[in-house]
């Protein structure tokens, strides 16, 4: 794992891949969990009619 | 064609002067804003005339955007819009009209109060000489791009809000190349470069935004 | 057009979304995990050390934020011209997007700036266009969401995404300009190092793939959405 000891500015690079991490990952997850529940929402009317 | 655009053009002058003098308004928030700064940033003269051309046409901006959201909407919500569309002035003129006499209820206003302003900001002579020209040339761009603003949220009830978020990244080109030329000519070199752009700028936002903003006006009207 | 006009048709889209996610989804995966291992393995940089792996994330959150905008401009000009159905709804789905690799790509280069600069933000002309876009991205959204009658809304965000396309290249000449009178300087500069050449096109792929992955899950998501609004529609 030498290519995690980074230099001093590991602490830079550490935040910068975080936080794109977190916004990459947290728009995969806002848009997977709209997915299923608009298909949910679908589900549930086409039941009902 | 030319009678119907100047009738258009008087009235949109005569309305602005009665309800309530947008123009004078627009001066008032103008002077305020100037007055602000120095209240913010210190009395220091040196850097009052450092930043007066950057100030000022941050202010011009701002008081010419507050009678914006005005532009088409007081017309559509008493139907006097549907009877511009329909007389024989094409939408795109009656759009140059309102920009027209916007900019001269509010650009050309706020740019003939420019130079005592800037007298207030230590600016030196020609420094206040490129501020004023800079601001005839550029202040119609903002009237022409807030008009796009303005037909775009016509038929908003809070239209005036969202308005700014439109508009004002629209208009950082007129920003630079207006506070830059002052600026050139403070540094001691000519300005012209800057007023240049700005120029063009201000000419193809003119000569463009009728036609976007007659677009929008017409998707509002059609239903 | 007649070809775009086939797969313009909502059902004909979710058939033919459906055969292609599972191909979208590897692409990304494969791309993130190729473009990560070579970012992480390449030798520093002599002059900026470590530091020139965040150039691995900044690049691409940067070039995927205006290719979003550029997207959201063609769908604009389709909705327009040739009121293509499925272009509004694609173009409002790509907006939230392009605000985030926005947003990324200006927090990732203002991080880069400690080392860089010493300073977390210096008003550098492509840090300052990037946070115009970012309010250029703000208003466009605010302007889909403020208009309630959906057929006006669409009309009126194309009509400001195509203003802010003429304009996005006259914004970025004013800055640029206005940055060389006030003597700024710019994160990338001067020639990049092969070896960086590598792991920085994997990860701007990556992020494009990533991008039509969710954009495409998103036009999805809207059309069943309007599909159970119409159904709630009839029922009533």
């Amino acid at each position: 794992m030498d290519f995690l000891a980074t230099d001093q500015w590991a602490g830079y690079v550490a935040a910068v891949y975080g936080i794109s991490a977190v916004g990459l990952g947290g728009a995969v997850l806002v848009t997977l969990l709209g997915w299923y529940r608009a298909k949910a929402r679908l589900a549930a009317l086409e039941k009902r009619s | 064609m030319s009678g119907p655009f100047v009738t258009l053009l008087l009235r949109d002058l005569k309305l602005a002067a009665r309800g309530g003098g947008s123009a004078a308004l627009a001066l008032s928030f103008f002077a305020l804003v100037a007055t602000l700064v120095p209240l913010g940033v210190g009395a220091d003269l040196n850097l009052l005339a450092r930043v007066a051309g950057g100030v000022l046409w941050v202010g011009a901006v701002l008081a010419a955007l507050l009678s914006l959201d005005r532009l088409f909407q007081g017309d559509f919500e008493d139907g006097s819009l549907e009877l511009i569309a329909l007389s024989p002035l094409p939408l795109e003129l009656a759009a140059l009209a309102k920009i027209l006499a916007h900019w001269l209820a509010t650009g050309l206003a706020l740019t003939l109060l420019s130079p005592l302003l800037a007298l207030m900001f230590n600016l030196p002579g020609n420094a206040m000489r490129m501020l004023f020209v800079s601001l005839l040339v550029g202040t119609p761009a903002v009237s022409a791009v807030g008009a796009i603003g303005a037909s775009l949220t016509l038929s908003l009830k809070r239209g005036g809000l969202i308005l700014p978020l439109i508009i004002l990244p629209l208009l950082v080109p007129a920003v630079i190349f207006g506070a830059g030329a002052v600026g050139a000519v403070l540094d001691g070199i000519a300005g012209g470069g800057a007023l240049g752009l700005l120029a063009a700028f201000s000419g193809a936002s003119v000569l463009l935004s009728p036609f976007a903003a007659a677009a929008c006006v017409r998707l509002n009207l059609s239903s | 057009m007649q070809f775009l006009f086939r797969y313009a048709n909502p059902a004909q889209f979710m058939r033919l979304s459906d055969a292609a996610l599972p191909l979208l989804v590897a692409a990304t995966l494969l791309a993130f995990a190729v473009g990560l291992y070579l970012g992480l393995t390449v030798p520093p940089d002599y002059q900026q050390g470590d530091s020139v792996r965040i150039m691995f994330l900044h690049v691409p959150a940067a070039t995927a934020a205006t290719t979003v905008y550029g997207a959201i401009a063609v769908c604009s000009i389709l909705s327009l011209v040739w009121r293509h159905p499925l272009s509004d709804t694609a173009a409002r789905a790509a907006a939230p997007f392009g605000a985030l690799f926005t947003a990324l790509g200006l927090v990732t280069g203002a991080i880069w700036g400690k080392p860089m600069w010493g300073t977390y933000w210096v008003w550098d002309a492509r840090l300052t266009s990037f946070l115009l876009l970012l309010f250029i991205y703000f208003g466009y959204m605010a302007l889909w969401n403020a208009i309630e009658d959906e057929v006006k809304a669409a009309r009126a965000a194309a009509i400001l995404a195509l203003v802010g396309a003429v304009n996005i290249p006259i914004i970025k000449f004013s800055v640029e300009w206005w940055n060389t009178l006030h003597q700024g300087e710019s994160i990338v500069s001067g020639h990049l190092a092969p070896v960086f050449l590598a792991p920085l096109l994997v990860m701007m792929l990556a992020y494009l793939l990533l991008f039509a992955t969710l954009w495409t899950v998103r036009i999805r998501t809207a059309i069943l959405e309007r599909r159970a609004r119409s159904l709630m529609q009839g029922a009533a």
